[in-house]
Protein backbone atom coordinates (compact mmCIF):
# COMPACT_ATOMS: atom_id res chain seq x y z
CA UNK A 1 0.00 0.00 0.00
CA UNK A 2 1.34 3.29 -1.28
CA UNK A 3 0.85 6.36 0.79
CA UNK A 4 1.12 10.00 0.36
CA UNK A 5 2.18 11.54 4.19
CA UNK A 6 1.80 15.45 4.33
CA UNK A 7 2.81 17.73 7.52
CA UNK A 8 1.70 20.49 8.93
CA UNK A 9 2.69 23.43 11.33
CA UNK A 10 5.14 22.22 13.54
CA UNK A 11 5.13 18.89 12.27
CA UNK A 12 6.68 20.42 9.33
CA UNK A 13 9.02 21.86 10.86
CA UNK A 14 10.07 18.95 12.77
CA UNK A 15 9.93 16.53 9.81
CA UNK A 16 11.99 18.57 7.45
CA UNK A 17 9.59 17.60 5.18
CA UNK A 18 6.20 18.89 3.87
CA UNK A 19 5.35 15.72 1.92
CA UNK A 20 6.81 12.40 1.63
CA UNK A 21 5.75 8.25 0.46
CA UNK A 22 5.53 5.58 2.80
CA UNK A 23 5.08 1.93 1.81
CA UNK A 24 3.14 -0.39 4.31
CA UNK A 25 2.89 -4.20 3.07
CA UNK A 26 -0.87 -6.14 3.28
CA UNK A 27 -3.56 -4.81 5.06
CA UNK A 28 -2.32 -1.43 6.94
CA UNK A 29 -4.32 0.76 9.19
CA UNK A 30 -3.70 4.54 9.94
CA UNK A 31 -2.19 3.30 13.21
CA UNK A 32 0.51 1.49 11.05
CA UNK A 33 1.63 4.49 8.92
CA UNK A 34 1.66 6.63 11.95
CA UNK A 35 4.56 3.82 13.48
CA UNK A 36 6.40 3.76 10.53
CA UNK A 37 6.49 7.42 9.85
CA UNK A 38 7.25 8.09 14.08
CA UNK A 39 9.71 5.41 13.53
CA UNK A 40 11.45 7.52 10.72
CA UNK A 41 11.40 10.69 12.35
CA UNK A 42 12.29 10.61 15.84
CA UNK A 43 12.13 14.18 16.45
CA UNK A 44 8.07 14.01 15.61
CA UNK A 45 7.96 11.84 19.02
CA UNK A 46 8.49 14.96 20.92
CA UNK A 47 5.10 15.79 19.64
CA UNK A 48 3.26 12.61 19.25
CA UNK A 49 1.29 12.55 21.82
CA UNK A 50 -1.19 15.79 20.40
CA UNK A 51 -0.89 14.70 16.73
CA UNK A 52 -4.26 13.94 15.02
CA UNK A 53 -4.30 12.47 11.59
CA UNK A 54 -6.69 12.93 8.36
CA UNK A 55 -7.18 10.57 5.82
CA UNK A 56 -8.22 11.95 2.36
CA UNK A 57 -8.75 15.28 4.40
CA UNK A 58 -11.26 13.65 6.84
CA UNK A 59 -9.92 13.27 10.75
CA UNK A 60 -9.05 9.45 10.78
CA UNK A 61 -9.14 6.97 14.15
CA UNK A 62 -6.23 4.58 14.22
CA UNK A 63 -8.07 1.38 13.22
CA UNK A 64 -9.11 3.05 10.09
CA UNK A 65 -7.83 0.56 7.35
CA UNK A 66 -5.77 2.74 4.60
CA UNK A 67 -5.58 2.17 0.67
CA UNK A 68 -3.24 2.49 -2.32
CA UNK A 69 -3.16 6.16 -2.81
CA UNK A 70 -4.70 7.79 0.11
CA UNK A 71 -3.21 11.03 1.20
CA UNK A 72 -2.31 11.07 5.48
CA UNK A 73 -2.11 14.17 7.03
CA UNK A 74 -0.12 14.66 10.31
CA UNK A 75 -2.13 17.35 12.15
CA UNK A 76 -0.23 19.26 14.69
CA UNK A 77 -2.87 21.06 17.15
CA UNK A 78 -4.48 23.41 15.23
CA UNK A 79 -3.89 27.45 15.87
CA UNK A 80 -6.36 29.22 13.24
CA UNK A 81 -7.72 32.53 14.67
CA UNK B 1 -28.40 26.36 5.01
CA UNK B 2 -27.71 28.13 1.70
CA UNK B 3 -26.03 31.41 2.97
CA UNK B 4 -22.98 30.01 5.09
CA UNK B 5 -19.84 30.22 3.56
CA UNK B 6 -16.26 29.46 5.06
CA UNK B 7 -13.45 30.81 2.82
CA UNK B 8 -9.55 30.92 3.11
CA UNK B 9 -7.97 33.84 1.40
CA UNK B 10 -4.36 34.89 0.72
CA UNK B 11 -6.06 38.39 0.70
CA UNK B 12 -5.91 41.49 2.63
CA UNK B 13 -9.05 41.74 4.83
CA UNK B 14 -8.62 45.30 5.33
CA UNK B 15 -11.43 46.46 3.71
CA UNK B 16 -14.84 47.06 5.45
CA UNK B 17 -17.08 43.88 4.99
CA UNK B 18 -19.61 44.53 2.16
CA UNK B 19 -23.02 43.18 3.95
CA UNK B 20 -24.58 40.09 2.16
CA UNK B 21 -27.99 40.83 0.22
CA UNK B 22 -29.75 39.00 3.57
CA UNK B 23 -33.76 40.53 4.41
CA UNK B 24 -35.34 40.07 8.22
CA UNK B 25 -32.01 40.36 9.93
CA UNK B 26 -32.50 42.24 12.90
CA UNK B 27 -28.97 42.14 14.35
CA UNK B 28 -25.69 41.81 12.32
CA UNK B 29 -22.67 40.06 14.74
CA UNK B 30 -18.87 40.95 12.63
CA UNK B 31 -16.09 39.90 14.52
CA UNK B 32 -12.34 40.37 13.46
CA UNK B 33 -9.49 38.32 14.77
CA UNK B 34 -6.33 40.56 14.45
CA UNK B 35 -2.87 40.45 14.92
CA UNK B 36 -2.02 41.72 18.12
CA UNK B 37 2.37 42.25 17.84
CA UNK B 38 2.75 39.46 20.74
CA UNK B 39 2.94 35.81 20.87
CA UNK B 40 3.88 34.07 23.95
CA UNK B 41 5.19 36.98 25.65
CA UNK B 42 7.17 37.57 22.71
CA UNK B 43 7.38 40.68 20.15
CA UNK B 44 6.76 39.80 16.83
CA UNK B 45 6.28 41.52 13.63
CA UNK B 46 3.66 39.76 12.09
CA UNK B 47 2.12 36.02 12.14
CA UNK B 48 2.78 33.60 9.03
CA UNK B 49 -0.89 31.69 8.77
CA UNK B 50 -0.49 28.14 6.99
CA UNK B 51 -3.28 26.06 6.13
CA UNK B 52 -4.12 22.35 4.85
CA UNK B 53 -6.40 23.93 2.12
CA UNK B 54 -8.45 21.87 0.95
CA UNK B 55 -9.08 20.01 4.01
CA UNK B 56 -10.13 23.54 6.05
CA UNK B 57 -12.11 24.33 3.47
CA UNK B 58 -14.37 21.61 3.86
CA UNK B 59 -13.89 21.88 7.84
CA UNK B 60 -14.28 25.04 7.84
CA UNK B 61 -17.86 25.26 5.52
CA UNK B 62 -19.53 22.00 7.45
CA UNK B 63 -18.56 23.89 10.81
CA UNK B 64 -20.14 26.71 9.74
CA UNK B 65 -23.01 25.26 8.51
CA UNK B 66 -23.53 23.26 11.50
CA UNK B 67 -23.41 26.96 13.64
CA UNK B 68 -25.69 28.48 11.32
CA UNK B 69 -28.28 25.80 11.93
CA UNK B 70 -27.47 25.14 15.47
CA UNK B 71 -28.20 29.05 16.57
CA UNK B 72 -31.00 29.73 13.87
CA UNK B 73 -28.87 32.00 11.36
CA UNK B 74 -30.55 33.48 8.95
CA UNK B 75 -26.78 34.07 7.09
CA UNK B 76 -23.14 33.62 8.42
CA UNK B 77 -19.68 34.07 6.61
CA UNK B 78 -16.19 33.15 7.83
CA UNK B 79 -13.01 34.26 5.99
CA UNK B 80 -9.64 33.50 7.16
CA UNK B 81 -6.41 34.76 5.40
CA UNK B 82 -3.14 33.02 5.46
CA UNK B 83 0.12 34.30 4.84
CA UNK B 84 2.08 36.88 5.93
CA UNK B 85 0.06 39.09 8.26
CA UNK B 86 1.39 41.80 10.05
CA UNK B 87 0.64 43.40 13.67
CA UNK B 88 -2.72 45.31 13.61
CA UNK B 89 -4.04 43.37 10.24
CA UNK B 90 -7.13 41.20 10.42
CA UNK B 91 -6.79 37.33 9.70
CA UNK B 92 -9.81 36.62 10.83
CA UNK B 93 -13.67 37.94 10.11
CA UNK B 94 -16.70 36.65 11.24
CA UNK B 95 -20.49 37.83 10.24
CA UNK B 96 -23.51 36.55 11.77
CA UNK B 97 -27.00 37.83 10.25
CA UNK B 98 -29.88 36.57 12.77
CA UNK B 99 -33.28 38.19 14.17
CA UNK B 100 -32.01 38.46 17.32
CA UNK B 101 -28.94 39.65 18.76
CA UNK B 102 -28.61 36.41 21.28
CA UNK B 103 -28.31 34.32 18.68
CA UNK B 104 -25.83 36.19 16.45
CA UNK B 105 -23.47 36.53 19.33
CA UNK B 106 -23.45 32.65 20.35
CA UNK B 107 -22.83 31.76 16.97
CA UNK B 108 -19.83 33.72 16.42
CA UNK B 109 -18.41 32.56 19.98
CA UNK B 110 -19.63 29.07 18.93
CA UNK B 111 -17.94 28.88 15.54
CA UNK B 112 -14.49 30.58 17.16
CA UNK B 113 -13.91 27.98 19.87
CA UNK B 114 -14.77 25.39 16.90
CA UNK B 115 -12.45 26.57 14.17
CA UNK B 116 -9.84 26.52 16.86
CA UNK B 117 -10.29 23.08 17.39
CA UNK B 118 -10.77 21.26 14.20
CA UNK B 119 -9.89 23.65 11.60
CA UNK B 120 -6.46 22.82 9.95
CA UNK B 121 -4.77 26.39 10.05
CA UNK B 122 -1.19 26.64 11.50
CA UNK B 123 0.67 30.49 12.74
CA UNK B 124 4.26 31.20 12.73
CA UNK B 125 5.25 34.53 14.96
CA UNK B 126 8.02 36.39 12.75
CA UNK B 127 10.32 38.21 15.05
CA UNK B 128 10.64 41.73 14.79
CA UNK B 129 14.71 40.57 13.95
CA UNK B 130 13.84 38.44 11.76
Amino acid sequence: VKLKVLFFGPARILTHESEIEVELSGEATVQDAVDLILNRYSKLKEISNSLRYALDEEYAEGAMQIHDGQTLAVIPPVQGG
Amino acid sequence: MKNSEFRITTDSLEKPAAHLPIEGYGALVEFLGVVRGEEEGKVISALRYEAYGEMAAKVGQKLVEEVASKHDILAMEVIHRIGEIKNGETSLRICVYSKHRKAAFAACTDFIDRLKQDVPIWKHPISKSS
